[in-house]
């Protein structure tokens, strides 16, 4: 740790740094931008992280983040239940809501299978989701899982080794991957055109 | 494709160079360490914005300087003429300039100059150990098929959790369930691993029969090379992918408890080897050194021939210390050889004293000294 800082700015620097995508130059700008701003903003933001942390939690089906014990989309009653999209983080949930399309209802893993970093399917929240799929309700389930090796993985493996054991009436789909709306094919890379190929369908 | 000028600031060992090249063979004399090989070099990492040589960029530059330049003229016929520039800092990001328009991005500049390069390096794929083979073909096969880089980088990815998750399982630390993924990683190694054997076998295919014909050229016909892939588990019989993806998953199935004892996954192209036998004997084991340098030679001159195949025109030749270790006969085959090839050709060597005196007439020679270079003669 620099000592060119005071102990308490210092303090601060250091858990800046911590923040992902945040360096040692960010960090100090950060730092003494809250030394600049009225106190009153510098309580706001202290009190807003210790708010999120103490009123923020998973959601007790789906796993997405809420200040409830159920989140707003698992207590809608306009949400079809017999959909369930599964995505890796809370973060792809709120990528798949602001399309304002997805009317079904959410599974969050938490996570992807990695054996480098230790994740197995017994860190995932693959026991909720077994409970979910139970219940005979949901009909269709889409695997949205981000089309990397890990993501790859994890969906083969929902599919293969808990979904279908589970209810081999549940259909399960996958999300397509290929070129994006609007794209350009001389714009796109080489793996997304493959993809695209691979995953071409019929015109009918 | 014709370098018609090479200009060179601060560039290993050259402060300053201007060299003019003649259009056929360009021969570069001189004793060890005064500066042939990177010449060649230089010409290199104007084609492929990488050295083979370096193991980072600031090696390429001038001691007691902080930036080094590379420029060069080149005249096309199946394109524009190019004019490349590449300037290389310690401090700023590698930048290169093509007819004058910048990029920051070298996979963009990479093939606007075509080249191909043999030295001692190159040796090492004949005699080495397999990943020198294995990182060849590699090299080779991504250069010309962008579903080879897409699955080789899968590929890795997929091994190197698949190999964790083997550890932990041999170690008892996968957890409950963590076993049962295992099947699921072998469907993506086989899916991935069946499209690099794919490749590869039909690169060594159209390679083979290439290297093989040189070779036999530049050896008299004396002797017959075969080149040969070997995969971790026989493919001969099958024809596509998917089929190699099948036998693929089948065999994974028969090494299971070995690979779970051993915590490592056995089979698939990260096994691979290439077998060349000259004479039906394994040059690896057998050959003499003037053998295993045709051999290599001749690979090189198989990859020339399929990159003019695929640009429609000569790449750029670059013979690193070629001659060594070859008797009179294959030195004089091989000049056979560079003059039919077309390419324009870059040859460093000691002396040309065994050169023949037709071939020394026709072809431009320089001398290299202290990172000086002059025409031959004065």
């Amino acid at each position: 740790m620099s000592t060119h800082y005071a102990k308490p700015l210092a303090r601060l620097v250091g858990e800046f740094e911590k923040l992902p995508g945040i360096g040692p130059k960010s960090a100090q700008r950060l730092a003494f931008h809250v030394l600049r701003i009225p106190e009153d903003e510098a309580h706001a933001l202290a009190a807003a992280i210790v708010d999120v942390r103490t009123t923020i939690k998973y959601c007790r089906v789906c796993g997405n983040f809420t200040d409830q014990d159920t989140c707003f989309i698992c207590t809608d009653p306009r949400r079809d239940q017999s959909l369930m999209c599964i995505v890796a983080e809370a973060r792809d949930l709120i990528a798949m809501e602001k399309t304002n399309e997805f009317r079904g209802v959410y599974h969050v893993l938490q996570g992807v299978i990695s054996p480098m970093e230790g994740v197995g399917p017994d860190r995932l929240r693959i026991a909720e989701l077994q409970d979910r799929l139970s219940g005979g309700i949901v009909r269709e389930v889409i695997l949205a899982t981000n089309p990397t090796v890990e993501g790859d993985t994890t969906a083969m493996y929902l599919a293969r080794n808990i979904i279908k054991p589970l209810d081999p009436s549940i259909k399960i789909t996958r999300i397509a991957h290929g070129m994006p709306a609007g794209g350009d094919l001389d714009y796109a890379d080489q793996a997304t055109l493959i993809s695209a190929l691979e995953w071409r369908r019929e015109l009918t | 494709m014709q370098v018609v000028s090479l200009d060179l600031t601060n560039f290993r060992n050259y402060q300053t160079l201007h060299l003019d090249p003649g259009p056929g063979l360009n021969v570069f004399v001189g004793e060890n360490a005064q500066g042939k090989s990177n010449l060649l070099e230089s010409l290199y990492i104007l084609a492929t914005t990488k050295s083979t040589r370096a193991s980072r960029d600031a090696e390429l530059i001038r001691q007691g300087t902080g930036l080094c330049r590379l420029q060069a003229q080149v005249n096309r016929t199946t394109d524009l003429d190019v004019k490349m520039e590449l300037a290389i800092s310690l401090v700023e990001k590698k930048q290169a300039r093509v007819n004058g328009v910048k990029h920051t991005r070298m996979s963009e500049v990479i093939g606007k100059v075509n080249a191909v390069l043999f030295d001692l390096g190159d040796l090492e794929i004949v005699r080495g150990e397999p990943s020198n083979r294995r990182r060849f073909l590699d090299l080779e096969i991504s250069q010309t098929s962008p579903r080879y880089v897409h699955a080789l980088a899968a590929y890795r990815k997929t091994l190197e959790q698949r190999n964790h998750l083997l550890r932990d399982i041999r170690d008892r630390r996968a957890g409950p369930h963590g076993g049962e993924t295992v099947g699921v990683w072998d469907v993506q190694l086989a899916t991935h691993g069946a499209a690099l054997m794919d490749g590869r076998r039909a690169f060594i295919d159209r390679l083979g029969q290439l290297a093989s014909e040189t070779h036999k050229a530049i050896s008299d016909c004396r002797d017959e090379l075969v080149i040969t892939y070997q995969p971790s588990f026989a493919i001969d019989a099958i024809g596509d992918v998917e089929e190699i993806k099948r036998e693929f998953l089948t065999r994974i199935d028969q090494v299971h408890h070995e690979e779970r004892a051993r915590g490592t996954t056995l089979i698939g192209p990260q096994r691979d080897d290439v077998q060349m036998l000259v004479n039906g004997a394994d040059s690896r084991l057998f050959g003499s050194q003037g053998q295993q340098r045709t051999i290599a030679v001749a690979l090189k001159f198989a990859e020339r021939q399929l990159i003019e195949e695929l640009i429609g025109e000569p790449p750029l030749l670059l013979l690193d210390d070629v001659l060594s270790d070859l008797d009179d006969l294959r030195r004089g085959h091989l000049f056979e050889f560079i003059g039919k090839a077309g390419s324009q050709t870059f040859l460093s060597c000691v002396s040309v004293r065994s050169f023949p005196p037709d071939i020394l007439e026709r072809a431009s020679v320089w001398r290299v000294s202290k990172g000086l270079v002059t025409r031959q003669p004065e």
